[in-house]
């Protein structure tokens, strides 16, 4: 069985812990299992997936690119290649667009949603926040448990106050034509109020115990 | 004792009232579906629904690996099914073929799909490989592997899924079957085989001669 962990942390701008929240995610969504399928069935594809823009992808199981369930990612404004080298030919992701997310919509999780309902932007600007790179680590295991941990920072330089109330994950998937963003995971809760030069930590805690 | 088995890999919709409920909210899990059918007259002859409780190691890192994806092609060291350390790339090389978390066998083929063995210990997180697993045969003490079929993931008002099935025919004598596991392909510059599901605490189930055994995984999560 694998549980899930959100962890919410808001930093002032000299890195000190101001609030943490510690709670049960309970949402992996359906397209999760989405791209589990087309992983463990390699000889087919699922048409009708749609991807964080709502639009509905036939997405593949490719020996090529294998950015399938991606989730580590650059910061927001950078991209990543849907493979190495020059031979690189399904498209790029931005940063902002997998990995961890955050947003404003409180609309209840059902299993089938296709991404957050207000993701925040990454930027500068009025309502944006400035998304660092989501980084994996800490994979360990004690008889009967294991673990790792997704983490991504937020940085508020917009000059007002923003309330999160969501979070997910975005993974990626391939069509056979490019590399997509699909929303695996969403959580809605009480607001995180991130005021200007503030900084919120998002982290994502998967556990398995035998 | 021969039965013919199918080699086509299916594509089975479940339908949202088809969807078992055993999970808590918040649970990723597995849903084991255990049928036993005497294929002569197409009688159940035994129906059994329970949960899975053993992920175990090597599924965690195959998922970390997955999600990670780093560019930089470091590896996770994760133990195969022969007890050997592979060091799992987490990206692709140019000119690879890489697999991940694969598990569409073939009729027959043992090293990754649903494995069924005779072995009844307890499962723990470091277990790498069933402990008796069942060859592949027509002899005494082996049974028929079907080739893997999967069900299209389907999710009602609470719950998203995935099927996995394979059926296993048992021969003469027949058998009984006390551990089930998962076996998915990795990739270390070969395919590797490593498990990621056992599942040995449903007290065993009988199958006679001639009979079939159809095990369903069901990957399930619940909000």
């Amino acid at each position: 069985m694998i549980r899930m962990k959100l962890i919410l942390a808001r930093f002032d701008k000299d890195g000190q812990l101001i609030e943490r929240r510690e709670q049960e995610s309970k949402s992996w969504l359906k397209h999760l299992f989405d791209i589990l399928y087309i992983l463990h069935n390699e000889s087919v594809s699922l048409a009708n997936v749609n991807d964080i823009g709502g639009n509905p992808r036939e997405i593949v199981y490719t020996p090529t690119p294998i950015n399938a369930l991606q989730v580590g990612a650059p910061p927001g404004n950078v991209n990543f290649p849907c493979m190495i080298g020059s031979a690189c030919n399904k498209g790029e992701q931005i940063g902002q667009d997998f990995g961890i997310v955050v947003g404003t919509g409180n609309l209840a999780v059902t299993p089938i949603q296709d991404a957050l309902q207000t993701k925040i932007a990454h930027g500068e600007g009025a309502g944006q926040l400035l998304y660092g790179g989501c980084e994996l680590y800490g994979l360990t295991f004690a008889n009967p448990n294991g673990q790792f941990t997704i983490r991504r920072y937020f940085t508020n330089v917009a000059g007002g106050a923003i309330a999160v109330v969501e979070a997910g994950i975005y993974a990626s998937a391939l069509t056979s034509a490019l590399l997509y963003s699909f929303c695996i995971a969403r959580d809605v809760f009480a607001a995180v109020t991130v005021n200007n030069g503030e900084i919120l930590r998002v982290t994502y805690v998967p556990q398995i115990t035998v | 004792m021969r039965t013919e088995i199918g080699l086509k890999h299916d594509l089975k919709v479940i339908k949202p009232e088809e969807i078992h409920h055993l999970l808590e909210p918040g649970e990723l899990g597995v849903v084991l579906e255990l049928t036993v059918t005497d294929p002569k007259t197409g009688k159940v002859t035994e129906h059994r629904v329970i949960p899975s409780k053993s992920f175990v190691q090597q599924f965690l890192q195959l998922l970390f690996a997955k999600m990670i994806c780093n560019i930089s092609l470091s590896t996770v060291s994760i133990r195969d099914t022969s007890n050997i350390l592979r060091n799992v790339y987490l990206f692709r090389p140019l000119g690879v073929t890489l697999h991940s978390l694969a598990c569409n066998a073939g009729a027959g083929i043992v090293t990754n799909g649903i494995i069924v063995g005779t072995d009844n210990t307890a499962p723990i997180i470091t277990h790498y490989a069933l402990l008796a697993p069942i060859a592949h045969g027509v002899a005494g003490g082996q049974m028929q592997y079907s080739a893997m079929t999967f069900g299209a993931p389907g999710a009602d008002a609470t719950t998203s899924q995935v099927t996995l099935t394979r059926n296993f025919t048992a021969n003469v004598g027949g058998i009984t079957v006390n551990e089930i596991g998962l076996y998915v392909i990795g990739y270390d510059g070969a395919d590797r085989y490593f498990m990621t599901i056992r599942d040995a605490n449903f007290g065993g189930i009988v199958v006679p001669a001639g009979q079939t055994l159809t095990v369903n995984y069901r990957e399930q999560a619940v909000i």
